[in-house]
């Protein structure tokens, strides 16, 4: 069993901060939790905490069904990817894959054996007689994956392990390390602040800011239905639209209203009797651009972003920005006009006092 | 010409007057000892014959080859002591969190700034109690840490990447094993280069041994070197034949120069400028 359990787990380093505060959590056996959160929210701390490196504060930490609060990291049955590969410069790489195997007095016969079964899933074999300094970024993390992999360990730790990497690299190794967590069978914990990454692997994302956690959920849930505009704002890239609005009941349907534009919603009539004010948050993916002014919101273009086949059409709304993502079929100019519509039922509508989304209203 | 050209030509000009002061006195020192005692207030720079013979004097009248090989073992042996100990204090001093080894840290640098006259006193009567005055061991003893060298490493084991340090830890290495598979070849470097000034520095010394070294067939290069000079002083003395000795005082120095001086300068400026 490698479930893991945090109870009440709370990191200070000073006296009048916790940089963890009060986090519970439980990781099932052979799930991909992310965490995800931007820098300096405690993703990493709480790693740390995990895997035995970092002291705790207050609360428990169980592997299985053991509290682990003073067992030895290297007892813990963990291993950990550091986001800056942490491989031992003076050793080669099959060195590196070895020291620990070593240390545990581990056959040579069978270290050997783990180490080119790591080396064959990586596609390292090549690189065994080779020092770090002679690798480059990718084949460093791919070591460092492959000395985590040749401990056997229940829980994998990994700490931002793509984001030295350029792009297309971090885009062939994230698949790798889906791949890696179907076959291994064994727990991972992710800890990234890149919410693409965060989508493609978790089973479950938990959202941290400011050291506690703000939403634990599957990838679907927290795109579909974000809790606060923290959240949403998080989760989505581009940043997601926040549009001043009102809600309007019709025919027994609740609408938002944007300066005359209606949108529809699948908000409960319920959420009318408080009356609330009201930020409407619509995605960028959820806007198009029409020649038709009705139904749409006169919009000034001020630049335009291509990334791939799709463009960022970056809009000037009355005194605010606006993002329009869309396919790339044709060129805007600067201070052209255009109409920005948003599609039906996109739309997520948060109390501007609370900041929570009415439809996960408990 | 322009600002730039001039600033370099100012910059070359000072390293060269610099570099003339600093080999000048080398320089005199090799002349004078190829001269014969004669011309030494000649006046005259260069000798009017050449006298390498003052040389093998050195070795044949004096008990120059005696001081050389003890200066140069009980260097190597205090060598070994220093980085030694200098390996576990530094990296306890480098990875200890608690705040009382910061405090200790500090105490034991404030150590290092008294003058090192003011300790003669105290190691002596110590040195005397234990019947150790005069003899290499006594003098070994008094050599055994190195303040210097405790700091020099502490700067460069907190150095090591802390995840380094991390990733070796979940591997399941302990103190020891730290210390021996990742500190010491991580700092392989600094650790040479640390070789290196110990051995200068303890080759080099004189105040102190000459305080605790009286007998002849314990002496040490520098108070050999001294002894040259003042046995002598009653009856005019052979500069040639003293600054041959010192010349060749200098060889192991300047050997060592040769093999590593890339190093040494590399580790001095690993040490004191801030990258």
């Amino acid at each position: 069993m490698s479930s893991i359990m945090l109870k009440s787990l709370s990191k200070q380093y000073t006296n009048d901060k916790y940089t963890l505060d009060d986090i519970s959590l439980e990781i099932k056996d052979k799930e991909f939790l992310v965490l995800l959160g931007p820098s300096g929210c405690g993703k990493s701390t709480l790693l740390r905490m995990i895997a035995g490196i970092e002291e705790i504060t207050q609360g428990d930490v169980y592997i299985g069904d053991v509290c682990v609060n003073e067992v030895e990291p290297k007892d813990r049955g963990v291993a950990m990817v550091f986001q800056n590969y942490a491989l031992y410069p003076h050793m080669t790489v099959f060195e590196n894959m070895a020291y620990g195997l070593k240390i545990k007095k581990i056959k040579k016969a069978e270290r050997e054996k783990r180490i080119k079964a790591a080396a064959d899933i990586l596609q390292i074999d090549p690189l065994l007689k080779r020092f770090p300094s002679q690798l480059s970024g990718g084949q460093k993390q791919r070591v460092a994956i492959g000395r985590a992999i040749v401990k056997e360990p229940k829980v994998f730790l990994m700490d931002e392990p793509l984001s030295n990497l350029d792009a297309k690299l971090r885009n062939e190794m994230r698949i790798e390390i889906k791949k890696l967590h179907e076959r291994l069978d064994s727990t991972f914990i992710y800890v990234t602040h890149d919410q693409v990454e965060a989508v493609t692997l978790g089973d479950r994302i938990a959202i941290m800011a400011e050291g506690k956690f703000r939403q634990i959920g599957t990838p679907m849930e927290i795109i579909d239905c974000p809790v606060d505009m923290f959240v949403a704002n998080f989760i989505s890239s581009p940043p997601i639209n926040y549009m001043d609005a009102s809600l309007i009941q019709r025919d027994n349907q609740v609408y938002v209203e944007v300066d005359g534009v209606l949108l529809e919603t699948n908000l409960p009539l319920e959420v009318m009797e408080q009356a609330p004010e009201i930020v409407a948050g619509i995605r960028p993916e959820h806007c198009f651009l029409t020649e038709d002014s009705e139904d749409a919101l006169a919009m000034e273009v001020l630049f335009t972003e291509i990334i791939g086949t799709d463009v960022l059409v970056h809009l000037k709304y009355k005194t605010s920005s606006f993002i329009v993502k869309k396919s790339f079929t044709q060129t805007y100019a600067k201070g052209q006009k255009v109409n920005a519509g948003i599609s039906a039922n996109h739309v997520h509508v948060f109390d501007r006092q609370t900041q929570k989304n009415l439809r996960c209203r408990p | 010409m322009s600002l730039a050209k001039l600033k370099t030509g100012i910059h070359y000009a000072m390293l060269i007057l610099l570099s003339v002061l600093m080999v000048f006195p080398f320089l005199w020192m090799f002349l004078i000892s190829i001269k014969p005692k004669s011309e030494v207030y000649s006046g005259s720079l260069l000798p009017s014959t050449f006298h390498f013979e003052n040389y093998i004097r050195v070795f044949t009248e004096t008990k120059m080859l005696l001081y050389l090989w003890n200066s140069i073992s009980v260097s190597l042996i205090v060598i070994v002591f220093q980085i030694f100990t200098a390996i576990f204090a530094a990296y306890v001093f480098a990875t200890a969190q608690k705040r009382w080894v910061r405090y200790c840290f500090v105490l034991i640098l404030a150590t290092y700034m008294l003058p090192s006259a003011v300790t003669y006193i105290p190691s002596f009567i110590l040195l005397s109690k234990a019947n150790l005055l005069d003899t290499h061991i006594g003098y070994i003893l008094s050599e055994l840490i190195s303040i210097f060298a405790v700091f020099f490493l502490r700067q460069s084991f907190a150095q090591v990447p802390k995840d380094v340090v991390h990733a070796a830890k979940l591997d399941g290495a302990g103190h020891l094993r730290l210390i021996f598979t990742v500190y010491i070849p991580y700092c392989k470097n600094a650790i040479a280069s640390l070789v290196l000034i110990t051995f200068i520095y303890s080759y080099n010394n004189y105040m102190w041994p000459s305080l605790l070294i009286k007998s002849e067939e314990n002496m040490f290069v520098t108070i050999g070197l001294r002894r040259l000079f003042m046995s002598q002083a009653g009856y005019g003395m052979d500069f040639p034949l003293a600054m041959a000795a010192c010349a060749i005082s200098l060889a192991p120095m300047l050997i060592l120069l040769a093999i590593a001086s890339k190093r040494i300068i590399h580790s001095m400026a690993n040490l004191y400028v801030n990258k």
